[in-house]
């Protein structure tokens, strides 16, 4: 069995070798079981155990839809496609709601509060600490908390949110604006300003 | 997870996420999970797209068939089975069509969005697309008289489809409302070899019903057209006078499928309203006694006829005159 530099190595070809020696798919878990991880963290599968579950069967559904993986998309949005509608649909078959209790660092609030790029009205107090943001975000719709998890605190742009909540771009804008306005309307109205 | 190692697949499992690695490639193993082929997405795919463009080409057929019936709502002559243009209009409408149109555009809708792109779109966008796809193809289609041939087929093969020609016909084919279609036959009055046989007309129609026909206040043009109709069709606008007897008031050809120009939709109107003018001059000439604007329709069925020329006024008083002389009475 060959050996390889893993880290030089891209998504797509990673794919092209799992699909010819399984045991090669160890490389894509390895690069995203923390990213993926986290994102179903914040999306609310809290318990660690359900986490690992929930990726396991993130994992084993990605590696028989490899031959499914379109090459015009980066494979980052694809995985975090299928490890996002794996997690709604856990929770769901639970009928449980997702409690957010999102990860949330001093450099994700730091990041959000300073975002103005999708609406300029929403303009958040710098003093917001990240455990009343965590709880904001648990209390709105799921729909604004995946959308604000993934431009703020996965860092991704428009068109990978597009990819991977499979919704128009321009819908993307849309949701953080709500999402934002939703977020303003639970957060103390001294912390938040118009 | 971008450290950099070199490693083996096996042994690629780093220590601190072990328990998913290590349980996914132990599960993929146990249970011999083998990716799905690509043909099995590629199908996926192609049946996805082959479902939108069913849906377009459903879509484009109710497009054709609603314009063939809209255009060939009789504007021309609609006095003579409606009470005004609207209902004309309303009552020919092909409900069932618009329905599979709506039907169609949103299983469009649907199939674009399973497409592995169509996510990035708008609903309005997909919408507007599948639409205007379907629109194109409609017009085509009706343009080379498709439309046309498909409502008529589909009534020819389902016997509860209710085509537009089912439809014209089944109300062309109502005596006690004075409209008859079907086809003048020669009748030979006794032998060929008596000198004094002669040939008269009768009117099989549609039911195969004779009829003795009474011409007598037929215009010329309208005469005419009766007997170079030949073996084709025709529909008869008049009253039932007796039983077996259907006097003629106005003649127009059968012409299923047929599109007219509108200078020959302008000469039918023309024509028509002719008709009606020479019924209502007719009936005014011979005495004021005859109402003829919108008279009592209930006493004319009762047979309570006004008086004047018995000869003359008969088509003053069917319903069809009636509702048109409305327009010239304006």
């Amino acid at each position: 069995m060959p050996s390889y530099e893993e880290s030089a190595i891209s998504d797509t070809e990673m794919v092209r070798m799992a699909l010819r020696e399984q045991a090669f798919f160890a490389y894509i878990i390895n690069r995203y079981e923390t990213k993926l991880d986290r994102y179903i963290r914040r999306l609310g599968v809290h318990d660690q155990e359900d986490r690992v579950d929930v990726l396991q069967e993130i994992f084993i559904k990605v590696y028989r839809n490899l031959n499914g993986f379109d090459q015009g998309l980066s494979f980052s949005s694809w995985i975090y496609r299928i490890a996002h509608n794996e997690a709604i649909s856990w929770y769901r078959k639970r009928n449980v709601r997702p409690e957010g209790h999102l990860v949330l660092d001093s450099d994700d609030v730091l990041n959000f509060v300073s975002s103005k790029e999708e609406s300029s009205e929403v303009v958040f107090d710098k003093s917001v600490n990240a455990e009343q943001l965590s709880h904001a975000l648990e209390q709105i719709d799921e729909r604004y908390r995946a959308v604000i998890a993934l431009r703020y605190f996965e860092h991704k742009d428009y068109n990978e949110i597009s990819d991977i909540l499979q919704i128009p771009i321009g819908s993307v804008g849309t949701l953080l604006h709500r999402g934002k306005q939703a977020l303003r309307d639970v957060l103390n109205p001294d912390t938040v300003r118009m | 997870m971008n450290n950099k190692t070199t490693a083996s697949p096996n042994q690629s499992c780093p220590t601190t996420t072990r328990s998913v690695c290590g349980k996914v490639l132990e599960q993929l193993e146990q249970d011999q999970v083998q990716p799905h082929s690509r043909m099995y997405f590629h199908s996926r795919e192609c049946f996805v797209w082959s479902a939108w463009f069913i849906s377009i080409i459903i879509g484009a057929a109710a497009v054709a068939v609603t314009l063939y019936i809209s255009f060939s709502v009789p504007y021309t002559i609609y006095e003579a089975t409606h009470d005004n243009l609207l209902t004309a209009f309303v009552s020919a409408l092909p409900y069932i069509w618009l329905v599979i149109f709506a039907l169609t555009a949103y299983l469009a809708i649907v199939n674009l969005r399973n497409t592995r792109r169509g996510y990035r779109y708008r609903t309005a966008t997909l919408l507007g697309s599948s639409i205007f796809i379907s629109l194109l193809i409609g017009v085509t289609l009706q343009a080379i008289g498709h439309g046309y041939q498909l409502d008529r087929t589909l009534g020819q093969w389902i016997d509860a489809y209710p085509s537009y020609e089912k439809q014209r016909y089944a109300a062309w084919q109502n005596p006690d409302e004075g409209r008859l279609i079907g086809t003048l036959l020669p009748y030979e009055n006794g032998t060929s070899s008596d000198a004094t046989s002669t040939v008269e007309f009768v009117f099989a129609d549609s039911e195969q019903a004779v009829w003795q026909i009474d011409t007598s206040e037929l215009r010329q043009s309208d005469i005419d057209l009766l007997f170079s109709a030949g073996e084709q069709e025709v529909r008869l606008m008049g009253t039932s006078t007796s039983p077996g007897i259907f006097k003629i008031c106005g003649v127009f050809p059968w012409l299923p499928g047929k599109t007219m120009s509108r200078d020959q939709m302008y000469q039918t109107r023309e024509a028509f309203i002719e008709t009606v003018r020479t019924h209502y001059e007719a009936v005014a000439q011979v005495g004021d006694s005859v109402t003829v604007v919108a008279p009592d329709v209930e006493t004319v069925m009762e047979g309570e006829r006004p008086a004047g020329d018995p000869a003359r006024r008969d088509c003053a008083h069917i319903a069809a005159i009636q509702r048109a002389e409305r327009l010239l009475a304006q």
